[in-house]
């Protein structure tokens, strides 16, 4: 009688399944999974071997400068096997302070640029070390999603350009700023050339009056320009 | 109930000046907006819960977002619905297209015409009310058909072809099982089918255990009845373990692949609806309607004795497994219980308005609708059909006939005369 | 009222019959039919014939209509199809129509048609349907399940792979 074994196996198995649902039901509660944005797991802890530095025992999860004790000395920059930083700095005029790092040191450098590309970052540590500051370091903060979302610190200035674009930004200098100084550089150098082209139109009047061969002096204003930039 | 409607706005001043036919007409657009509202809450709230049912059953959470446990997802989703694009594929046939959705929704809304929602209650009392409903409800399967056919996509067509083949199919099974109940209760009249389960009797007319007069506890074979008109109406208005018309892995949506916006939501309307009929139906049928199990003082005893058993199950078995949670159902039900031991009225009183009880049997039926459609893995084709022609309507008639025979050693029918 | 609402149930039975039969679309002319029997149905209400309407809507649309839907959708390029409407014979139509109407007006005309006083009150029919086909009926009844019996046999049979 195969057909009424059938039916009934399919009663019964009906049955176990729907007491197995009924328990879920009653007690979702408890089972119920991590509800991730409003809830996290902590991060493990572990040792990552440096030794007596027990402060620094994180999870190497995002890269992170704090850009207000930043010196721009560009030992990191130079440190990183990948080059994903790239720092820009420029000289800040004579006697203006723009303040001290956390260990005491006076700023001399205003950091224009301190872009680090995520996408790049092997999270290998090695940037860490040289920082004579200690203003660069890996946070264990694993979320790289842009957004308004408040939870995520991004200080992209352009924050809603690309989401894929994992290019942190962490100068806080304002780009007219950067143009501003930039513009007072230019116009130094512009006087400064003035000055060369004046002296150089002095010269060649000289060496008009008194012939000598033309070969030697083949130095134009530009390239000596562009030397003395680099 | 629409004459009674009409002369109550008669009484008013204000609207005496109506004559007694445009009162009447209004009384009638006056109730199918309120079934048309009744309609559109009961999708919105009945999508919440399905989704609270499913997520529990699959040990999640469900909407929680929107307002306070996301009791406002749905409502957004609806808002969403209406503000999306209205697309039209440019080889659809452009006017069923637009009309097939329009017949689902009507065929599942006039079946509401005929059920009794409390004594009195019911838009129109047919005496055919019973057959009515379910030969409405067959009306859907052209629109599903319509639709599919219209949108000229090939898992449309499919969907609406199993559609049509399943629908047919089952009806017959759900005819039988109603009449295995029409059969002993003599009348297609839903509001006497109703009156007919009032009171308390013997379990099973001859074990001594005070139970509903309700038809599922009428007979084993009224039992079975119940439980083949289950199967068989979960599979006409198409809700898993019977949804090969819209299984989604293998048909996209089935008929309503092509569809979007406010038409999709259509849809949607009428699927809730259908299931809101059948599990009124069920609640009628074979759970006494809008009867209350405590409406006598038979009927308060009988309650005070389910309702401790009950407390004194949840206590034994279930308290630890729920633990903190556990405390509030056993403290109302035993307040319940002790109320209704100190004042039999009270209990009486408790228990009269019939629109709660209807609702709480439907509920109920609507929960086991969803209980199944997260239980079970979807039917193929084939075992679908070998189900409905060689399990159900074989039991059915068997059943039928067993009825008979029952109504026959139980007094009720005898052979001479 | 109800005068309003028959009128109204008139002219859709008659606009979808007549769509039924003049459309080019094979598939307007099915979906038309839906609104023809409804229709119909209707109009049994009108006659206080509720269990007939409702058994027609049964049959007709749950059943007949879904059979000539699957017939007509599972047969290929059915959409493209043209039917063929053109009339022949125009003139010898012409006359047997005519004859036919004059036939049906003299008819009308010549019955004395019975006015009710007053509208008749709703009595269900299911209950003398029953009686009537279970107690003076039986036999015919039961020969024309035979018949169906049969006819689903032959097509059960029809339908096997093994002839």
């Amino acid at each position: 009688m195969g057909y009424f074994k059938n039916i009934g196996d399919s009663i019964t198995t009906l049955i176990t399944g729907m007491k197995v649902t009924m328990g879920y039901f009653v007690r979702a509660k408890e089972h119920v999974t991590l509800q991730y944005p409003d809830e996290k797991w902590p991060n493990p802890e572990r040792n990552i071997g440096v030794g007596e530095l027990d402060t620094y025992n994180v999870i190497r999860s995002k890269l992170h400068v704090d850009i207000d004790d930043c010196i721009g000395c560009k030992k990191c920059e130079r440190a990183c096997p990948v080059n994903c930083i790239t720092i820009d700095t420029l000289k800040t005029d004579k006697g203006e302070d723009i303040g001290t790092t956390k260990l005491g040191t006076q700023k001399r450098l205003l950091v224009t640029r301190f872009t680090i590309d995520m996408t790049e970052c092997m999270y290998c540590d090695l940037c860490t070390f040289p920082c004579p500051e200690e203003c660069i370091y890996m946070t264990p903060d694993y979320r790289f999603e842009r957004g308004d979302n408040k939870e995520v610190q991004v200080t992209n200035v352009e924050r809603w350009r690309d989401r894929n674009n994992l290019i942190y930004e962490y100068s806080t200098v304002p780009k007219t700023e950067v143009d501003r100084r930039l513009q007072i550089i230019a116009d130094a150098e512009a006087v400064k050339a003035a000055a060369l082209e004046k002296a150089r139109v002095a010269a060649e009047a000289s060496a008009t009056a008194t012939p000598k061969p033309a070969e030697n002096r083949e130095i134009t204003p530009g390239s000596g320009e562009e030397q003395a930039h680099e | 109930m629409i004459d009674a409607f009409a002369s109550w706005m008669l009484q008013f001043g204000a609207l005496s000046w109506l004559g007694t036919t445009p009162a009447t007409i209004l009384a009638m657009s006056l109730v199918a907006v309120a079934i048309f509202i009744f309609v559109a809450l009961n999708a919105l709230v009945l999508v919440y819960v399905e989704r609270k049912v499913s997520a529990f059953m699959q040990v999640r959470l469900g909407p929680m977002r929107v307002g306070p446990m996301g009791t406002l997802q749905t409502v957004a989703d609806a808002l969403k619905l209406l503000l999306k694009e209205d697309i039209i594929p440019r080889f659809a046939d452009p006017i069923l297209f637009r009309v097939g959705p329009w017949i689902i929704l009507l065929a599942s809304f006039v079946a509401f015409a005929a059920v009794p929602f409390s004594p009195g209650w019911v838009p129109a009392d047919m005496s055919i009310g019973l057959f009515y409903v379910v030969s409405i409800s067959s009306v859907v399967v052209i629109g599903i058909v319509m639709s599919g056919w219209a949108s000229n996509n090939k898992w449309s067509l499919y969907g609406a072809m199993r559609s049509a083949a399943q629908i047919v199919s089952y009806e017959i099974p759900v005819g039988l099982s109603l009449l295995a109940a029409v059969a002993v209760v003599g009348t297609l009249n839903l509001q006497e089918i109703i009156a007919a389960q009032a009171g308390v009797g013997n379990l099973f007319h001859w074990i001594p255990i005070p139970f509903p007069n309700w038809y599922i506890f009428h007979s084993p074979f009224l039992f079975l009845a119940g439980c083949i008109y289950l199967i068989a109406a979960t599979a006409e208005v198409n809700r898993t373990p019977f949804d090969i018309p819209e299984s989604e892995s293998e048909l996209v949506a089935g008929f309503m692949t092509e569809y979007s916006g406010i038409r999709w939501a259509l849809f949607f309307l009428s699927e809730y609806a259908n299931a809101a009929v059948v599990a009124l139906l069920t609640a009628i049928v074979f759970l006494g309607g809008w009867q209350s199990p405590f409406a006598d003082l038979a009927g308060a005893r009988f309650g005070m004795i389910s309702l401790t058993v009950l407390a004194l199950i949840w206590t034994i078995f279930v308290k630890y497994k729920v633990k903190r949670l556990s405390i509030y159902p056993i403290g109302t039900i035993l307040a319940l219980t002790v109320i209704a031991w100190l004042f039999p009225a009270f209990a009486i009183w408790l228990a009269t308005p019939g629109l709660v009880w209807i609702a709480i049997k439907g509920g109920v039926v609507i929960f086991l609708l969803m209980w199944f459609r997260w239980t079970f893995p979807r039917l193929r084709v084939d075992q679908l059909m070998y189900l409905s022609w060689k399990v159900l309507l074989p039991i059915a008639l068997i059943n039928l006939a067993g009825v008979a025979v029952w109504m026959w050693l139980t007094g009720a029918i005898s052979l001479v005369g | 009222m109800s005068e309003v609402i028959f009128w109204v149930i008139w002219v859709l039975v008659v606009i979808s019959a007549m769509i039924v039969a003049y459309s080019k679309n094979l598939i307007y002319s099915v979906f038309s039919l839906l609104a023809t029997f409804v229709g119909v149905a209707a109009i049994y209400i009108f006659l206080n014939a509720d269990f007939i309407a409702v058994t027609q809507i049964v049959i007709y649309v749950g059943g007949i209509l879904v059979l000539l839907i699957f017939g007509i959708m599972l047969t290929n390029r059915i959409a493209v199809a043209k039917i063929n409407q053109s009339s022949f014979q125009t003139s010898l139509g012409m006359v047997v129509v005519g004859a036919v109407f004059v036939i049906l007006v003299i008819t009308i005309l010549g019955q004395s048609w019975p006015v009710l006083a007053e509208s008749m009150d709703f009595d269900s029919t299911v209950g003398k349907i029953g009686t009537l086909l279970f107690g003076d009926y039986l036999i015919l009844f039961e020969v024309a399940s035979i018949l169906l019996l049969g006819a689903l046999i032959g097509a059960a049979t029809l339908a096997r792979k093994e002839l």
